[in-house]
């Protein structure tokens, strides 16, 4: 019974102290004659195991040698660390504080950069008056008027994501034109404008005219390979119209020489690109996010 | 700095025993508790718990090492300790301290005999 007792002690002692020093404790109770002297050591043991757990933590995890390296009896190795390794408790609470305020600083950069994506501030664009436009104009005129007037080229023919171009992201914001049913705003000599942008951002766009004689300079087929595609561009009623295979016609807004945004279809717009004779060569089309090249035939 | 011996002091008793038990040669807990009541004559005991707790802090110290099982001995659960040179250098030390303070102790009391008038 007394035995049984003091095995129970050794078995709650710390498993480093149990590991090295339990069988010996054992044999010394088992070499004790007498029930006296019995109850002593069982006190003893009680006592050591108050003092190993309240005393000595600093042995609570040592690895005793003997019990930690395994022989190896299925041929297999096995591999221990003889060290007791153990990390500093004011250590782990300190990677626990960095690793929380690394989480938040993370977290707060996406969420400050996705907000600031979203809301890209786009200046008031100002084109040339009307009156300054030639009949017989072609894009190629625009720019070397405003490049011969000194000053920075309003009519941007750069690729639209470049910068001071008119739509800065990939999704341009949604146009809507001041006007009711599919039927373009009523161009006349002066400038018509549309609100651009989103709701929270209510960023004017001046709309620009394109003469009724200028359009043909845009009409044709254009083809495009990948996807197969076929683009007809058409000017009827004094504005371009577009048809694409198993859609419906489409008019065509000018808000530059070479940019005209698809009326009734959100996120789509088309830009023209011309040759150094100012001959429109291409399109490109955009919808949804996707760009669509189509070489004029 | 370490292998100091003079770090080491004062042992406690229950230390200061068991280093002089091993002293003699190697032994295991048992006999160390029997040399430690025969050395005390009976007045000081240490049970397994005292023992085996200041022998874990010995080993650590390196005081005291364990140089294994004797293939011979009664018991296969024995396990024999040995006392390491730094082991016996603060047993040394010790000895030295207590001696000091036994010469001490022995002239104070010599002073403050009373004289006869």
């Amino acid at each position: 019974m007394l035995q049984l007792l003091y095995r129970s002690v050794l078995r709650l002692h710390p498993p480093a102290f149990r590991g090295r020093f339990a069988e010996e404790m054992l044999a010394i109770f088992d070499q004790v004659q007498g029930t006296r002297p019995k109850f002593s050591l069982l006190m003893d043991g009680i006592v050591s195991l108050l003092r190993q757990w309240a005393l000595r933590p600093e042995f609570w995890h040592e690895i005793s040698r003997s019990s930690a390296v395994q022989p190896t009896t299925d041929g297999i190795p096995t591999f221990s660390t003889l060290d007791a390794f153990r990390p500093r408790t004011y250590a782990v609470i300190n990677g626990m504080v960095l690793s929380v305020v690394l989480f938040c600083v993370t977290g707060f950069a996406i969420r400050y950069s996705w907000i600031h994506v979203l809301h890209v501030h786009i200046p008031r664009v100002v084109f040339e008056d009307q009156s300054s436009i030639q009949p017989n104009a072609s894009p190629a005129d625009f720019r070397g008027k405003a490049a011969s007037s000194g000053r920075t080229p309003v009519l941007p023919v750069a690729p639209p994501t470049a910068p001071g171009a008119m739509f800065t992201s990939a999704h341009p914001p949604e146009v809507r034109v001041a006007t009711d049913g599919t039927t373009p705003p009523a161009v006349d000599a002066n400038t018509s404008t549309a609100q651009i942008g989103e709701a929270s951002s209510l960023s004017t766009l001046t709309l620009t005219t394109i003469p009724a004689n200028h359009l043909a300079s845009y009409t044709g087929t254009y083809v495009s390979q990948s996807p197969n595609m076929t683009i007809v561009i058409a000017a009827e009623g004094g504005h371009l119209m577009m048809r694409v295979a198993g859609e419906p016609q489409r008019t065509l807004v000018p808000v530059s020489s070479t940019r005209f945004v698809v009326l009734d279809v959100e996120d789509s717009w088309i830009a023209f690109a011309h040759d150094s004779h100012g001959t429109i060569r291409q399109l490109e089309l955009v919808q949804n996010g996707q760009s669509f090249t189509a070489q004029r035939q | 700095m370490k292998d100091d011996p003079s770090t080491f002091l004062p042992l406690s008793p229950a230390t200061l025993h068991i280093l002089l038990s091993l002293a003699g040669e190697d032994l295991h807990g048992y006999a160390i508790m029997q040399e430690v009541a025969r050395q005390s004559e009976g007045k000081y005991n240490i049970g397994p718990g005292t023992l085996y707790d200041n022998l874990q802090k010995l080993i650590k110290r390196k005081l005291v090492e364990v140089p294994g099982r004797r293939p011979g001995d009664d018991d296969p659960r024995r396990r024999y300790y040995r006392l390491t040179s730094l082991g016996r250098g603060v047993l040394a030390a010790e000895a030295a301290r207590l001696a000091g303070v036994v010469r001490e102790a022995r002239l104070r009391l010599r002073m403050a005999k009373p004289r006869r008038a």
